[in-house]
């Protein structure tokens, strides 16, 4: 599955590119099927998927995740973006998994962040920021609009690129930028199983609220370049100077 | 030998001041600190790009880093976890290589059989993830790294990636003898800070206790070839441009 001129130009405009059907059916429910393994509710009764758990099941290295990812065009569109061979190879793609709520919520975008920064909770050393070149989200539910999806404020991986390169790459705390970038509207990512998400490392996002009865279901990783710890700290006039494929 | 100015002298300088400084008191070298004074290279306001051109501006060599100690600890619990240390400091170092340095300066944590377990650990896990920079374990009063001893009980156990950095100051506030400390060390030395003390208390060159040319000696015997770091902490006595300028003068005349 090739990546058009104008799916990298989006790309590059906007900081996030949606492709669907990258899953086949089978592929989707032994996804499906390994995740519901691991939650602790019972999967033919959705009132007990209300506030369930975990959020993080323990099974992103098993045999049905990893082929979402490497069985799939997905993580070869990924390298299109970047360049053939330049990306890490994830050993595990986590499952994120976002639970109906039992209280009536409004729906909101979630807190926008950039990832890689340091809480007291995340596992980030303090004093360090994890950066990563292309991030995946890729859904095996089907997500409806207001059903707690991924979301992206587009256009705020070239305000990042323009803001490192006259500030500290440690200064937003926690990775929160709403007091440091202009905040465009966000775009919660919808769409049938096989619906995947690049985006850039240093586009704002959040998992938004979960309005709807169903369990969001979906794996993430983040792909970083080989050379990633030589480039670090660099924010070129050129934002897509490591990226040859977008250059 | 070459001389490099430590921001110690001015550690409420932002790294324009700094270089200022530094220029004002006859150095075209300078040592920076990760964290403690307002010329880190992590300052808010400064990208790393600019602090490497704002150096080549200003003509300024950068010759050393002093980045977060080997501590075995959370900085925010204080919980034992070597490994989330290590990934801090291990991101110290890519920031001196992008800083083009390929060393950078440590010391230890706490003076504990623990402490004492994780600095080798440490050490050797950093020289191993990032193999094309070395170390200098420096000494520091109250720290894992204080005396000769401790010194003796860590370089056979760390790669030899792992020098020693003689911290004059902080061996005169220990109490420790400089003179024993340097011969003992000097096959491994590879960096030296100065500071004359008269007990803990920073004085003007030449009038405390620090033996210059005794310790001058031992480095010219062990052919060091490296810097002499003029650290001018808590000047007290004058004006701090002109304290550095004596100190700069006076470790010139000895060599």
């Amino acid at each position: 599955m090739d990546l058009t001129p104008e799916d990298k130009a989006f790309f590059k405009e906007n900081g996030y590119l949606v492709k669907r059907d990258t899953l086949t059916d089978e592929q989707v429910t032994a996804g499906v099927d390994e995740i519901w393994k691991h939650i602790e509710a019972d999967r033919s009764d959705p009132s007990t998927w209300m506030d369930a758990g975990p959020v993080f099941p323990k099974c992103g290295d098993s045999d049905a995740i990893m082929a979402a990812l490497y069985d799939s065009p997905v993580y070869g569109m990924a390298e299109q973006l970047v360049g053939p061979g330049l990306l890490s190879r994830p050993s595990s793609f986590g499952p994120k998994l976002n639970y109906p709520a039992k209280e009536a919520i409004e729906w909101n975008p979630g807190g926008g962040h950039l990832d890689g920064y340091y809480t007291p909770t995340n596992g980030v050393p303090e004093g360090t920021v994890g950066r990563f070149f292309v991030g995946i989200t890729l859904y095996l539910s089907h997500q409806e609009p207001e059903g707690g999806g991924f979301t992206v404020w587009p256009g705020t991986h070239l305000q990042a690129a323009e803001y490192f390169r006259k500030h500290s790459i440690l200064n937003p705390k926690g990775g929160g930028v709403r007091d440091v970038f202009d905040m465009p509207e966000p775009v919660e990512i919808t769409g049938p199983p096989g619906t995947v998400c690049f985006w850039h490392g240093s586009t704002v996002h959040a998992a938004s609220r979960n309005c709807s009865s169903n369990i969001r279901m979906c794996m993430i990783t983040r792909l970083s370049p080989h050379n990633q710890d030589d480039i670090l700290f660099e924010f070129p006039d050129d934002p897509w100077t490591y990226w040859p494929a977008l250059k | 030998m070459n001389l490099t100015f430590s921001t110690t002298a001015c550690p409420d300088a932002l790294l324009p001041e700094a270089t200022d400084f530094a220029k004002k008191a006859g150095f075209d070298r300078i040592e920076l600190f990760r964290t403690w004074t307002q010329s880190s290279p992590v300052h808010p306001d400064w990208s790393v790009p600019m602090v490497r051109d704002h150096l080549d501006e200003a003509g300024i060599t950068l010759t050393g880093l002093n980045v977060r100690n080997v501590t075995g600890r959370k900085a925010d619990s204080d919980e034992r976890n070597l490994n989330y240390n290590v990934r801090q400091i291990t991101w110290d170092l890519h920031l001196a290589r992008a800083l083009r340095l390929r060393v950078a300066n440590i010391k230890g944590g706490a003076r504990t059989d623990e402490a004492m377990e994780d600095l080798i650990e440490g050490v050797n896990t950093l020289l191993e993830r990032v193999d094309d920079v070395t170390l200098n374990l420096g000494n520091h009063a109250g720290n894992r790294l204080e005396t000769l001893e401790d010194f003796q009980a860590v370089l056979p156990n760390v790669d030899e990636r792992a020098q020693v950095l003689i911290d004059t100051g902080h061996l005169l506030t220990a109490g420790v003898d400089v003179v024993s400390f340097a011969e003992g060390v000097a096959d491994r030395v590879r960096l030296v800070h100065l500071r004359d003390q008269k007990a803990e208390k920073p004085v003007p060159f030449g009038e405390g206790d620090l033996p210059f040319e005794e310790l001058f000696a031992i480095l010219k015997g062990a052919n060091y070839d490296g810097e002499l770091v003029i650290e001018m902490e808590k000047v007290d006595w004058g004006d701090p441009v002109d304290a550095t300028i004596q100190a700069r003068e006076y470790v010139e005349g000895l060599l």
